[in-house]
Formats: C-alpha cells, sequence, structure tokens
C-alpha cells in the first residue's frame, strides 16, 4: 500500500551557504509588545498613584490589550500567520469558545455574589476559606 | 524563508488523499494540538479564579497592596517586579524566535547563542518567581491579628491579605504555570545538547528547535494571561 505523502522540511544541502539573517519583522514585533506591556503596566501603576479612575473600567482594555499581545505571539511568533487557514481555524474558533466561557463564568461569580454568598447561613458555612475569624 | 504553506490549494489536492493537508510536519501538528489542550487546561484555571474572584470580590485583596516587593529596595514598588519578569519573559520569547530563524538558515552557531540566552531567560523567571513567592509567604511585618494570634503572609492554609482562595489560587496556577517554565528550559536544555553535537546538523534540519520554540511562545503567552487576571484585574 503506497504510503500518504508527509510533509519534509527543506533539508540541509552539504556545501550550502548560511544566508543573512532575516530578523527585522522580529525586532518589530518585539517593540510591538515592548509598547504593549509599557502601556498595560504604566496605566494600571498610574492609576495605583494619582487614582484618576475606578479600577473596574480598566478592566476591559486591559484585556483586550492582553489579547492584542496574544495575537502578536501566536501569529507572528508562532508563525501561525503563516499556515493555511483551515489550521489557523482550530486556533481561532477555540478560543473564541474560551473568551466566550470567561466571560460566562465572570458573569456567574458575579451573580454568586451579590444573590447567595452573604446570607448569614452561607458565611457561617464557609468561614474557615476565610483565613480565621474573618466575621 | 519560504513559506510553502500559504500556497492556495483546492480542497481537493489537499484533502483528497497522498497528501499532507496542512503542509506542516507531523510532529509540528501535534505540538500544535498539544498546545490547545493546555491552553484549555490553563483556561479551565483561569476560569475558576474569574469566577471565585467575581464571588468573594468584598474579601478579595488589591494585588498592589500584596506584590509590592522589589529586590534590594525597600518601600512599596507594586507592579514593577513583575514587569521585569513579563520582560524578560518576551525577551526569551524574542531569542527563540532568532533562534529559530537561525534554525532556517542552518547556522548552527546563531541557534547556539540564541538558544543559550534563551535558557538564561527562563531560568532568570523562574528565580524571579521563587522570589515572588517568598515574599508572598513571608508576609508583612505588622501582619494580620486574628482573636489573640498575628499571622503573617500567606500559604495554603492562612492568608493575611484577605481570601484565602486568593493565596489558593496563586500558588496553583502560578505554579503550574512555573512548572510549564521550568519543563521547557529542560527542554531546552536537551535542544541545546543536541545543537550542539551536531545531531540536528546530521539531521538535515533544525525542525526539532521551532518545535520546542512553539512550546516556549506558549509559556509566554499563557504567562501574558496569568499576569493580566493576577496582577491587573
Amino acid at each position: 500500500m503506497e504510503l500518504l505523502a508527509s510533509y519534509h522540511p527543506p533539508l540541509y544541502k552539504e556545501g550550502q551557504a548560511i544566508e543573512k539573517p532575516n530578523t527585522k519583522w522580529i525586532w518589530r514585533v518585539f517593540w510591538i509588545l515592548l509598547a504593549l506591556t509599557i502601556v498595560e503596566v504604566g496605566t494600571a501603576y498610574a492609576n495605583y498613584l494619582y487614582h484618576f479612575t475606578d479600577k473596574n473600567n480598566l478592566k476591559i482594555p486591559f484585556i483586550i490589550l492582553t489579547i492584542a499581545k496574544a495575537y502578536f505571539i501566536v501569529f507572528s511568533f508562532m508563525h501561525l500567520g503563516h499556515e493555511r487557514k483551515n489550521f489557523k481555524m482550530n486556533f481561532i474558533v477555540v478560543l473564541i469558545f474560551i473568551l466566550y466561557f470567561i466571560l460566562l463564568m465572570m458573569i456567574e461569580g458575579y451573580y454568586q455574589k451579590t444573590i447567595h454568598v452573604h446570607t448569614p447561613e452561607f458565611m457561617h458555612g464557609i468561614n474557615h476559606l476565610l483565613g480565621g475569624g474573618h466575621h | 524563508m519560504a513559506h510553502t504553506a500559504t500556497e492556495k490549494v483546492d480542497a481537493n489536492t489537499a484533502w483528497g488523499g497522498n497528501a499532507a493537508p496542512y503542509n506542516i510536519s507531523w510532529g509540528k501538528i501535534m505540538m500544535w494540538f498539544f498546545l490547545i489542550s493546555d491552553a484549555l487546561t490553563f483556561t479551565g484555571f483561569l476560569l475558576a479564579y474569574g469566577m471565585q474572584r467575581n464571588t468573594y470580590a468584598a474579601e478579595w485583596p488589591n494585588p498592589d497592596d500584596v506584590f509590592n516587593h522589589f529586590p534590594f529596595l525597600s518601600g512599596h514598588h507594586p507592579l514593577m517586579f513583575v514587569s521585569l519578569m513579563t520582560f524578560i519573559l518576551i525577551m526569551s520569547s524574542v531569542t527563540m524566535v532568532l533562534a529559530v530563524e537561525a534554525g532556517h538558515r542552518f547556522d548552527k552557531k546563531k541557534v547556539l547563542m540564541w538558544l543559550g540566552l534563551t535558557i538564561v531567560g527562563g531560568a532568570f523567571f523562574l528565580g524571579s518567581q521563587a522570589y515572588e513567592w517568598t515574599q508572598f509567604i513571608i508576609g508583612t511585618p505588622e501582619g494580620k491579628t486574628i482573636g489573640d494570634t498575628v499571622i503573617h503572609g500567606a500559604n495554603l492554609t492562612r492568608n493575611e491579605y484577605g481570601h484565602q482562595l486568593f493565596a489558593d489560587f496563586f500558588f496553583f496556577i502560578t505554579g503550574f504555570h512555573g512548572t510549564h517554565v521550568f519543563s521547557g528550559v529542560v527542554l531546552l536544555i536537551i535542544t541545546f545538547i543536541l545543537v550542539a553535537n551536531n545531531t540536528l546538523q546530521k539531521r538535515g534540519h533544525y525542525e526539532f528547535v521551532e518545535k520546542i520554540g512553539l512550546y516556549w511562545h506558549f509559556v509566554d503567552l499563557v504567562w501574558v494571561f496569568v499576569f493580566t487576571f493576577f496582577y491587573l484585574i
């Protein structure tokens, strides 16, 4: 039975000359990642020092910046941007599910807090989790 | 660097048989699939963290009040040390990509150089994480008074800073990530030895470096999310 053809990476030929490095794009992505990180940390630190806004207002911008960083790491450094579209879809679809799930669980947590958690019976039951002697 | 994967092929050529549909080697695809599964594992942990953090938002400590140490400096410097850790890990990701790129050009010397720097970055990150854990466990000199005892720091049974689950999640998730960094460093050292021994040169291609590179970038990617969720949100 004929074996399926499989992919082989390009092989080294004896005496082949070593090409010059092609690294400009790598350093460009590095500067982008550094800028995104500095914006994130800088905003958080400035808010810690000067309290120009409530912490909750910063949460969604932080998540957006984090996803931007993730995009550059996955599509550029991991070369996913150069792969076939079908292969990329493996990850993009999974990512959408992950993000939706995160959102759902955060909403669930908020619901738990407002509806259920701070009734006296419940607080008594989980007292040992609060580091002792909390309430 | 030729990217034959970006040639347009029709569905029948790709999936009709006797071809590699994604035009990538089997080993690389399996590494990608492993990374997806690992990403879902970390997602599960971060989901649990997100939910509990919202449930107990009233008792949840503010990370700026907990993680504010910096080596050799006194006083409170929130976010500074963890930003340094993030920068080190991003740098190690950059050196990893440079190693992979050198591998594409069969430039053995450069591969060794960039791999070595990546290993140093990873080891630096592990040491920094150990410092962060130590400061968290030691706690503040004032501590928290409970009844007639004063507790300092946080571990799996008590937390001076606030809700117990904060400490539990911190140790578990950063510990799980740290384990990945550690195993990544071990794999990088193995890769370094394979390159130095000419094993990959004899094999004719440096794809091994590329697969380990994928794992290392995944470790960096997870850290980006862990850093955001624990320290900023």
